[in-house]
C-alpha cells in the first residue's frame, strides 16, 4: 500500500466512508497531504456530489445562479461543515456551543441555495434536489423529525441574539411543525405578531430587527426572524391538514419543498422580483379581552382572543423604475393597482443587506370615516413569491394596532389551491 | 468497428517477465488500453501487445476477471461524477475473486489502473475501504505496514483537523 500512486490513494479515500478516509489520511504525511493538501479537492468533491447538489445549480430567490464561479467553491469546507452538521442532527447533545452557529448557518445554506426546478414537486417528494433529499431524511412533518428536535433542542440553550435570529431563520424556512400548535408556542407567535399602538414608531419591532421609524432608510436593516417567524405561524396555523392521525401540519406553502425557485418564468426586464401579476394579501386581525397592553404595546394573550384572517386580491403594476446606486442591476420598483373606491401603492427594494423589502399604502374611499386613514405594510420577501411570499406587519389605523400580514403571488400552475380560505 | 467487434478474433499479450497469454478480443478489451492499442495496430493480428507493466501471476488473475465480466455492458461514458452511485456493495462473484492476499490485492489495483479498467479498479479500492472501515489509524498503519512519521505536535495537530469526521 506504501507505493500506490497519489491518484489511486485518493480512489481509495474516494470509496470510503469520510471517518475512514479521516483515519486512514492520520497514517502518515504523505495520505495526509495527499487528502488535504490537494489544489483540485478530488476527494471532498466527489464526497460532496454524491450526497448534495452540485452548486453549479443552486439559484437565488431571484432565480439567479449563486455560484457563477463554481471554481472559487470550497468543497472541503462545505463538505466537512455538512458532515458536522449530520452527526449534530443525528444527536443533539453532540452540538458544542461554539459550533451552535457554523451548524446553523449551514443547514440555513442548504435550504437557501437549492437548484431551481420547473415543476411544483409533490409535498413528501424531494424532486430533483440532493439537498432536499437530505433534509427530508432528516425531517418529517408531522412524523419524527431530527431537524425538529435538533431546533427544540437550542432553543433550551442560552443563545446569543445572533445564533437565535438563525435558529429562527432555519425554523422559518422549515415552515410549521406540529409543536408550533401548541397553546404554549402559538400563545408566544401571537405575543410577538401582534402590538397595541403603531409598529414602527420608536420601536425596534416588526420584520426588521433595527426600524427606528416608518421613513428610516435601509441602511443595515436586518431581518428579525423571530418576528418573521411568529407571522409565518400566525397564517400556516391557517391552513393546516391532517396527515396522520392527530397530526396537522401546513403543507401548503411554508415547507422544504417550496424553498425551490421555481424556474421558466417569462423575461422580466426591470421587473426583477416579478411585480406585475396577481397578489393576494392576507392579514389578520385579533379580538382582545383583555385590553391592557404594556408600555412596548405587548397584549397579554389568553385562550379568549380570537385571531381572524382575511384576505384579498390585488392586481398589480409597475409604474415607475427608480435607480438604486447599491445595485445597479437591481432598480427599485414603485407599482399600484387603482381602483375606483381603493388604492394600492407601493415600492420594492433590495437594502444594503440583500433584503427584497416591500413596503405598501392602502387607502381606500369606500366609506366616509375611511377618508384620511392609511393602511401600510412592511415586509421583507422570505422566498419564492408564489410560495413564501413577503412576511411582514401592518398597521390598522382604526384600531391602532400593529398586526402581521402576508402578500404571496397567486400560483398560476395550480389554481385548486386558491379560494380555499377566502376570509 | 465492425471487422474489431469479431467475436472469433484472438489477442496475444506479453507480460514484464515473457510469458504470452492468448484471449478473446472480447476478454482482452475489458481494458481501455489494450482496446486502444488493438485498434492503433489495425488487422494485423499476429502481432503481440507488450505489457510491462504486469506481471504473468497478476494478469492471469486480471484475465480471470475479464472473463467473467466479458458480457457486461459498457460502462455509461462519464456524463459527470455527480451522479456515481454511492456503494461499498462488491458483487458476490466479486468479493470471492478478490479474496486474495494484501500483496496481491494491491498489484491488481495499479494492473487494474495501467490497463485501464475502471470496473475492477473500483472492486480492488472498495476492498481496501471495507478493509479500512471503523478502523482507528493505529490499526491501519499496522494492517498495512504504514511507519508513522508524524511528530507528537503533528499528530496533535491532525486529530484537531479530523474533528470534523468524529461521531460526537
Amino acid at each position: 500500500m506504501n507505493n500506490i500512486p497519489a491518484e489511486l490513494v485518493e480512489h481509495i479515500f474516494v470509496h470510503s466512508e469520510p471517518p475512514d478516509f479521516a483515519s486512514l489520511s492520520s497514517c502518515c504525511r504523505r495520505y495526509h497531504d495527499i487528502l488535504y493538501n490537494s489544489k483540485n479537492q478530488i476527494v471532498w468533491r466527489a464526497h460532496f456530489l454524491r450526497q448534495f447538489d452540485n452548486p453549479r445549480t443552486y439559484v437565488t430567490v431571484l432565480g439567479e445562479p449563486v455560484w457563477r464561479d463554481a471554481g472559487s467553491f470550497d468543497w472541503k469546507g462545505e463538505f466537512q461543515r455538512r458532515f458536522r452538521a449530520q452527526s449534530v442532527l443525528a444527536d443533539s447533545r453532540r452540538c458544542r456551543p461554539v459550533e451552535v452557529a457554523s451548524v446553523l448557518r449551514t443547514l440555513i445554506s442548504m435550504i437557501v441555495e437549492l437548484p431551481g426546478s420547473t415543476v411544483i414537486h409533490p409535498t413528501f417528494e424531494p424532486g430533483n434536489s440532493k439537498n432536499l433529499s437530505w433534509l427530508l431524511e432528516r425531517h418529517s412533518y408531522g412524523g419524527r423529525s431530527i431537524l425538529r428536535d435538533f431546533i427544540f433542542h437550542l432553543r433550551t440553550q442560552d443563545l446569543p441574539s445572533q445564533e437565535l435570529q438563525d435558529l429562527y431563520q432555519l425554523h422559518t424556512r422549515i415552515g410549521l411543525v406540529f409543536v408550533d400548535l401548541f397553546f404554549d408556542e402559538f400563545i408566544g407567535h401571537q405575543a410577538i405578531a401582534f402590538r397595541q399602538r403603531s409598529p414602527i414608531s420608536n420601536c425596534s419591532w416588526g420584520p426588521y430587527q433595527n426600524l427606528t421609524s416608518r421613513d428610516a432608510g435601509d441602511s443595515s436593516l436586518k431581518v428579525d426572524w423571530r418576528y418573521i417567524h411568529a407571522a409565518q405561524n400566525i397564517f400556516a396555523s391557517e391552513f393546516v391538514t391532517v396527515i396522520q392521525e392527530n397530526e396537522v401540519i401546513d403543507l401548503r406553502y411554508f415547507t422544504l419543498q417550496k424553498c425551490q425557485a421555481q424556474l421558466g418564468e417569462e423575461s422580466r426586464d426591470d421587473d426583477w422580483v416579478g411585480v406585475n401579476g396577481t397578489w393576494v394579501y392576507h392579514f389578520c386581525l385579533i379580538e382582545f379581552h383583555n385590553n391592557d397592553a404594556n408600555q412596548e404595546g405587548e397584549v397579554a394573550l389568553d385562550w379568549d382572543a380570537t385571531q381572524e384572517i382575511s384576505q384579498f386580491d390585488a392586481r398589480l403594476e409597475v409604474t415607475e423604475i427608480v435607480p438604486n446606486p447599491l445595485f445597479p442591476t437591481r432598480p427599485t420598483i414603485r407599482f399600484a393597482e387603482e381602483e375606483n373606491i381603493h388604492s394600492i401603492q407601493g415600492s420594492v427594494n433590495m437594502t444594503s443587506e440583500q433584503q427584497i423589502r416591500w413596503k405598501l399604502e392602502y387607502t381606500s374611499q369606500e366609506f366616509a370615516w375611511q377618508a384620511g386613514l392609511v393602511w401600510s405594510f412592511d415586509g421583507v420577501q422570505v422566498g419564492f413569491a408564489e410560495n413564501f411570499g413577503v412576511l411582514g406587519t401592518y398597521f390598522n389605523p382604526i384600531r391602532n394596532i400593529s398586526a402581521p400580514a402576508w402578500l404571496r403571488k397567486m400560483r398560476a400552475r395550480d389554481p385548486g389551491l386558491e379560494g380555499e380560505n377566502n376570509g | 468497428m465492425s471487422t474489431t467487434e469479431d467475436k472469433t478474433r484472438k489477442v496475444k499479450l506479453v507480460t514484464s517477465d515473457n510469458e504470452e497469454f492468448e484471449v478473446d478480443w472480447e476478454v482482452a478489451t475489458r481494458s481501455v488500453l489494450i482496446k486502444h492499442m488493438l485498434e492503433d495496430i489495425g488487422e494485423s493480428e499476429e502481432q503481440a501487445i507488450p505489457l510491462p507493466n504486469v506481471t504473468a501471476n497478476v494478469l492471469k488473475k486480471v484475465l480471470e476477471w475479464c472473463e467473467h465480466h466479458r458480457k457486461d455492458p459498457e460502462p455509461a461514458p462519464e456524463s459527470s461524477d455527480d451522479n456515481r452511485k454511492r456503494t461499498l456493495e462488491i458483487g458476490d462473484w466479486d468479493a470471492k475473486f478478490i479474496q486474495v492476499d494484501q500483496e496481491m490485492l494491491f498489484e491488481i489495483i495499479l494492473a487494474a489502473n495501467y490497463l485501464d479498467i475502471k470496473a475492477l479498479l473500483d472492486v480492488g479500492c472498495k476492498t481496501v475501504a471495507n478493509m479500512i472501515k471503523g478502523k482507528q489509524p493505529e490499526e491501519i498503519r499496522k494492517m498495512f505496514n504504514i511507519v508513522n512519521d508524524f511528530t507528537p505536535e503533528e499528530e496533535a495537530q491532525i486529530k484537531k483537523e479530523n474533528e470534523w469526521a468524529e461521531d460526537r
